[in-house]
This record gives C-alpha cells, sequence and structure tokens, in this order.
C-alpha cells in the first residue's frame, strides 16, 4: 500500500518559508541593492529561511510529515522549486530594467 | 490488516533508562491504550514509532517489514500543538484531506462549524487538539499514534472524540496515551501501564492503584 502525499500542503510549507526568504532579501535589498537581495534569496537567504522556519514553526514539521511529507525531502523540492523560479523572477527583473 | 510489532525496545536519555526491553503488539481493529506517569516514556515511545528518535536496542516492524520501510503507515497526534497557526480551520481541513467524504465528516463534527472561519492560531488548545485528531484520523495510516487526545477538550468534543475512536478500528490500529483514565479505560480494548521502561498489562482502576498509578483515594 502507498499512502499519497497531499501536494496542497507542500505549497504551504513553501509559502511560510518564502515568506521568511522574501523578509530577508528585502532587509539586505534595503541597505545593499536589489540585485543583492535577489542573489541573496535564491542563495544563503534559503537557508536562512530554513533556519526561520524551524526556530518559529519547528513543530508543523510533524504536520507535514504525517501528511506525508519528510522534512529533507520538503527542502529538496523547495530547493529546486527556486532554483526554477529564481532564474525567471531575474530575467523578469532585467528585462523591466532594460526596458526602462 | 497493519500489524505492528514491537521487540525488545530500549531507550536511554544519558543515564536514565526510559525504554528497557520494552514489548508490544498492535492490530489494526484494535485500540491500545498506554498510561503511565509524566516521565515515563509514552512520548519517547511515540516518537521513536513516528521515527523522530531512534532507539538504543530494538526492533519494530510493521506487517513484518522494517518501521523504515514503512514510515508512511505511522500517523502520529504529538502533545504539542504542531497545525500550521496561519491557516483557517476552513482551509486546513480543505487542503489537507484529499476525499470529500472526509472533508464533509471533518465539517459535520460537533463544534467545527462555529470555529471554521478561525484561524487555527486563534484555536483554543481544546479546539486545536480535537481538529488535529479529527484530520489524522481521516488519513488512510493503518497505524495512529495519539499522545493526549482528550486532553483539554470539553465533554461533548471528548464523547465525539471516543465515538471517532471506536470508528477508526474498522480500518487502523490505534495506541492511545492520555491521563484520562476512566475515559482510557473505556474506550481501549487493552489497557497497558508503561512503568520502569515496560508495558505491563492493566484491567481496571484497582490494578492502577496497585501498581501505583493512581492513588488509593482514586478507588
Amino acid at each position: 500500500m502507498n499512502l499519497p502525499r497531499n501536494k496542497q500542503v507542500l505549497w504551504q510549507y513553501y509559502i511560510d518559508v518564502s515568506v521568511y526568504n522574501l523578509a530577508v532579501s528585502f532587509l539586505v535589498s534595503l541597505y545593499t541593492h536589489v540585485i543583492w537581495g535577489m542573489l541573496l534569496y535564491v542563495s544563503f537567504g534559503y537557508l536562512i529561511a530554513l533556519g526561520c522556519y524551524q526556530y518559529f514553526q519547528g513543530p508543523t514539521y510533524v504536520f507535514y510529515r504525517n501528511w506525508g511529507w519528510t522534512k529533507p525531502r520538503m527542502m529538496l523540492r523547495l530547493g529546486i522549486i527556486n532554483c526554477l523560479i529564481a532564474p525567471l523572477a531575474g530575467a523578469i527583473y532585467l528585462c523591466v530594467l532594460w526596458l526602462i | 490488516m497493519a500489524h505492528l510489532e514491537i521487540k525488545d525496545l530500549s531507550k536511554s536519555f544519558g543515564r536514565k533508562q526510559v525504554l528497557d526491553g520494552l514489548e508490544l503488539r498492535l492490530t489494526a481493529g484494535e485500540i491500545v491504550a498506554v498510561m503511565g506517569r509524566n516521565g515515563s516514556g509514552k512520548s519517547t515511545l511515540f516518537q521513536i514509532l513516528f521515527g523522530l528518535i531512534k532507539a538504543n536496542r530494538g526492533r519494530v516492524t510493521i506487517d513484518g517489514f522494517p518501521l523504515t520501510k514503512r514510515r508512511d503507515w505511522v500517523g502520529y497526534l504529538p502533545q504539542y500543538a504542531f497545525l500550521p497557526s496561519r491557516l483557517r480551520v476552513r482551509t486546513l481541513i480543505q487542503s489537507s484531506q484529499a476525499s470529500e467524504e472526509a472533508r464533509d465528516a471533518i465539517f459535520y463534527a460537533p463544534k467545527i462549524s462555529k470555529i471554521e472561519n478561525h484561524f487555527v492560531g486563534q484555536l483554543s488548545v481544546g479546539e486545536r487538539r480535537y481538529l488535529a485528531t479529527l484530520l489524522l484520523g481521516h488519513l488512510q495510516h493503518p497505524i495512529l499514534l495519539l499522545d493526549e487526545p482528550l486532553s483539554m477538550l470539553e465533554p461533548i468534543q471528548m464523547d465525539y472524540i471516543k465515538t471517532f475512536l471506536q470508528g477508526l478500528k474498522a480500518t487502523k490500529g490505534v495506541l492511545l496515551a492520555d491521563h484520562y483514565y476512566e475515559d482510557v479505560l473505556q474506550t481501549a480494548d487493552r489497557k497497558l501501564l508503561l512503568q520502569d521502561g515496560k508495558l505491563q498489562p492493566v484491567s481496571n482502576k484497582v490494578d492502577l492503584v496497585q501498581m501505583g498509578y493512581l492513588p488509593k483515594s482514586r478507588l
């Protein structure tokens, strides 16, 4: 018997981690340049966000585990999603810069 | 029918031996209660079975397969708050339950309509536990570990959960730990007392008094 993993609950995790990542990256952008903020978002920002999530919402990993998602599996999925989304966001940002 | 088997399970934290050669069998179709004083190792046992911590020694199998191959078969209600607090109850029910039947069953459970538009973080401790037990019970895990599911529930919720647990027996094996011993004695098919790292069978309040879990004044 294979129990299905609920993909909808994974999106909630992605949103929660991304909020921390965006907050950290935004702060860095304010004090440096927006490009540094973006670079942080796709690199160490993700790790910082995971640390923040663990600190503030660590017990919810049990919730996700019950729905079939182990911590390493979720982190890997989110890393992959970030790697896919970030270049796209960067390309859009550069296009906007080029247009104006 | 899933069958959980624990053999010679031991766990220590530093010098403190919490579980010491513990043995247990749990089959789908029964509710087994684990009672014991605070710090006796009930939560430790559940966390080992859910894979949150590792045992020092012992073997846990489900249907003959090592637990590591059957992790998804075990659901776990911990003592602490673990539901995402920034979600509304309605959203949580809708997003976490795959079948419409399960969603309807939860929405029509007593008291849920009153809290469905609240954020999970706004709920009382009892409301959260009630909701979490309902959510977990409607998932497909053949083995369910419930650590204090009756704690802080109001009487109407407690009665509903006890009936709900009886219904779950049709497809699941339930391991239940709680200090509400009268409700536990009434609900469980087999009752065990965790003492000195081992499980001892008990059947009523007299046994619990004789084994030192309850004071004599409770008889």
